[in-house]
């Protein structure tokens, strides 16, 4: 008897073609990438992040859960949250459909009100699935009583794509963003990109980068950018610590089709 | 002046004909050989498993390092035995003789204990050996054969073995006790099947048998002889966990990792304790459950995989007929991409399965009230129209309902951690 190493029915295809795939929009109007997220409880006001949250490190791609309740404990709810941090917004998109094609009972689309890029929901389970930029995310509720799923969902996302500068405790340090080797990025050519963020604590730090002109994925483990547009670009790095404080950078340049 | 010092059980890891599995505790902790070294006084710390296919009709020995302390003594006879149960209260006879009077069936119960040796040591008796000291007093680690084990009577199980162990040293002396040992040691039908392995790997390998797994699988499945059997009781203690412990929940895997597709099991261990009174069970869907009846049954020796209907990655959907989910009040229809459960064979409409994850409807007519509970146990999936496991599931409309419900025939074992 031989058995499968991969989980049967490996090919997506048939899920992408039902689902639309190749038409699924991305929503802000900049590229983003996230990278090295880990949650530092702030993510979904009102609720509490259970400890420890699971971290799987080990290669790519990385994967989170984590376990919510809210701050108020006596209702029973409780929120499971898994995150999978894809290399690229297709990376991740796949993993979102992968997240869809699990759920044994049907899910629709998101259509009024979008969360993340592209959303599906099981109404009735009080679950979400969303990706928004190379991240697939799943929100379930894990008790009996029901969770408000949609807008922990919302207020996730809004998180993930926030810019702002947050305050609150220790703050990573930005050691070093910007383009490797000095290399000036030109449309079509891929370049690293260098980014070096330490806490002072020694905590794991996230790494968000924003690209109005270039799209933004992980080759190898490194951050890459790829001009698809001429005109002035702003390359801007939120750096997220444990305890929630960011640290921003930006990188201002032009984009020429020759470099 | 003799002293026990150590006892292997695993005294030989490629091999479980003679001697005891391969295993360890959990993900994290394994087991170390000898399993009994002096000074434990705790069955549950000196842990064993024999597959019973695997040793009928071979010798099972153990190895024992000794010890002596008069450099006079170079050689000794030693055995181990059950220690003599403590005296009964006074009248114990006629008390039982007037029990058995009065409710004649404790004769069966009576006859039943003699013939599985109920109250006699599993591993039965250490036979006699004559062993030699070297000149630090020691012996090297010594094979001893086990007499009257009760090994292949017994089926699955826990049991606690007590060693007495004894000296003499003439082969016509008496017996002197020099040394108590007590084991626990787990039973299972036949070599545990993927996703557990026997490579021992110094017991670095986390999937060797785990006992927090045999704790369970092995008390569920207690006194079966038959891998059917076993996989049976398996799946039914797992089901009855609703709704107290588990609870289905359609929207995904809750104990499988997305990323490497490992069965957690470390973490699924605990929702099988008691849970507080009030909480919440915990979400499961049809593949964890499916994956935790391979797990616990094919540690016993049963050979399933998991494996689906229709697949995950496939769009088509399927109505169920009225169909009880595990934890849930009652029946319900519904409307499903896919289900996997545990299987025999390659997961074909031909071969049996366990369904831990739900109970169908007992009705002659699947879709009709009065609904029963009926165990999907080692039942077999069928064609549409046969009254199989695919009938009692999927609903016979609309029309080529039952076709979207058809096995994708990929079965496999996902690792545990």
């Amino acid at each position: 008897m031989m058995f499968s190493d991969a989980d049967a029915g490996e090919d997506l295809a048939a899920l992408k073609a039902h689902y639309r795939f190749d038409q699924w929009p991305q929503r802000l109007e900049e590229h983003l990438l996230i990278s090295n997220l880990t949650l530092s409880g702030h993510e979904l006001p009102g609720w509490s992040l259970l400890d420890p949250q699971g971290v799987d490190d080990e290669g790519r791609p990385r994967s989170i859960e984590s376990w919510w309740q809210p701050e108020r404990q006596d209702t029973g709810q409780l929120v499971r949250l898994d995150i999978i941090e894809g290399d690229s917004p297709t990376d991740g998109r796949e993993h979102l459909l992968r997240f869809v094609g699990e759920a044994q009972l049907a899910v629709a689309e998101v259509d009024s009100d979008p969360i993340g890029d592209v959303a599906f929901i099981i109404e009735e389970e009080d679950a979400l699935f969303f990706a928004r930029a190379n991240l697939a995310v799943r929100l379930r509720k894990a008790a009996r009583p029901g969770a408000p799923v949609r807008e922990l969902g919302v207020a996730l996302d809004g998180w993930l794509i926030d810019k702002g500068v947050v305050e609150r405790g220790i703050p990573p340090r930005i050691e070093s963003f910007r383009f490797a080797d000095d290399a000036h990025p030109a449309v079509g050519r891929v370049v690293r990109l260098e980014v070096v963020a330490t806490d002072p604590l020694d905590r794991p730090v996230s790494l968000k980068v924003f690209a109005r002109l270039g799209e933004l994925q992980i080759v190898e483990g490194v951050e890459t950018y790829l001009a698809v547009g001429e005109g002035t670009e702003e390359v801007t790095l939120i750096a997220s610590s444990a305890d929630g404080s960011t640290a921003a950078a930006t990188l201002q340049l032009d984009i020429s089709s020759t470099g | 002046m003799i002293d026990l010092l150590a006892v292997r059980f695993n005294h030989n890891p490629d091999s479980a004909r003679d001697d005891a599995l391969s295993i360890r505790e959990n993900a994290k902790t394994g087991i170390s050989v000898p399993e009994w070294v002096k000074g434990m006084t705790k069955p549950e710390d000196s842990r064993a498993a024999y597959a019973i296919r695997e040793i009928t009709g071979h010798t099972i020995t153990i190895e024992a390092k000794l010890v002596c302390s008069n450099p006079s003594v170079n050689a000794a006879y030693v055995r181990a035995v059950q220690p003599p149960p403590p005296t009964p209260p006074s009248g114990w006879l006629a008390w039982v003789m007037k029990m058995l009077e009065k409710f004649p069936i404790l004769w069966h119960l009576l006859a039943f204990m003699f013939v599985t040796g109920h109250g006699k040591n599993l591993l039965g008796e250490v036979q006699e050996r004559n062993v030699v000291f070297d000149a630090d007093g020691e012996t090297e680690f010594e094979p001893f054969e086990l007499d009257k084990h009760w090994l292949l009577q017994r089926g699955v199980g826990i049991h606690q073995v007590h060693w007495r162990w004894q000296y003499r040293l003439t082969a016509s002396g008496s017996w002197v006790d020099f040394a108590d040992s007590k084991h626990r040691i787990y039973t299972v039908l036949e070599v545990p099947t993927s996703p557990w392995q026997q490579v021992y790997q110094g017991g670095s390998n986390e999937q060797l048998p785990w006992t927090d797994v045999l704790e369970h699988a092995c008390e569920w499945a207690a006194r079966t002889n038959q891998v059917d059997q076993a996989a049976a009781q398996v799946t039914r203690a797992l089901n009855r966990l609703g709704p107290s412990n588990l609870e289905y929940s359609g929207t995904g895997h809750w104990f499988i990792s997305p990323k490497h597709n490992f069965f957690e099991c470390s973490q699924f261990l605990p929702k099988l304790k008691p849970q507080p009174a009030g909480s919440s069970p915990q979400p499961v869907d049809c593949s964890d459950m499916a994956t935790a009846v391979t797990t616990f049954a094919n540690v016993l020796g049963c050979d399933l995989a998991e494996s689906q209907m229709n697949s995950w990655s496939s769009p088509e959907q399927f109505h169920t007929n009225p169909i009880h989910p595990i934890g849930r009040p009652g029946f319900t229809t519904t409307l499903w991409t896919y289900h996997e459960v545990a299987w025999k064979g390659s997961g074909s409409a031909g071969d049996h399965l366990f369904d831990g994850s739900l109970l169908l409807n007992g009705h002659s007519n699947p879709a009709n009230a009065p609904y029963s509970d009926l165990e999907a146990v080692n039942m077999l999936f069928g064609n549409p129209g046969s009254g199989d496991y695919r009938d009692k599931l999927a609903a016979a409309n609309p029309a080529g309902n039952r076709a979207k419900c058809s096995p994708n025939m990929q079965p496999r074992r996902r690792a545990v951690r």
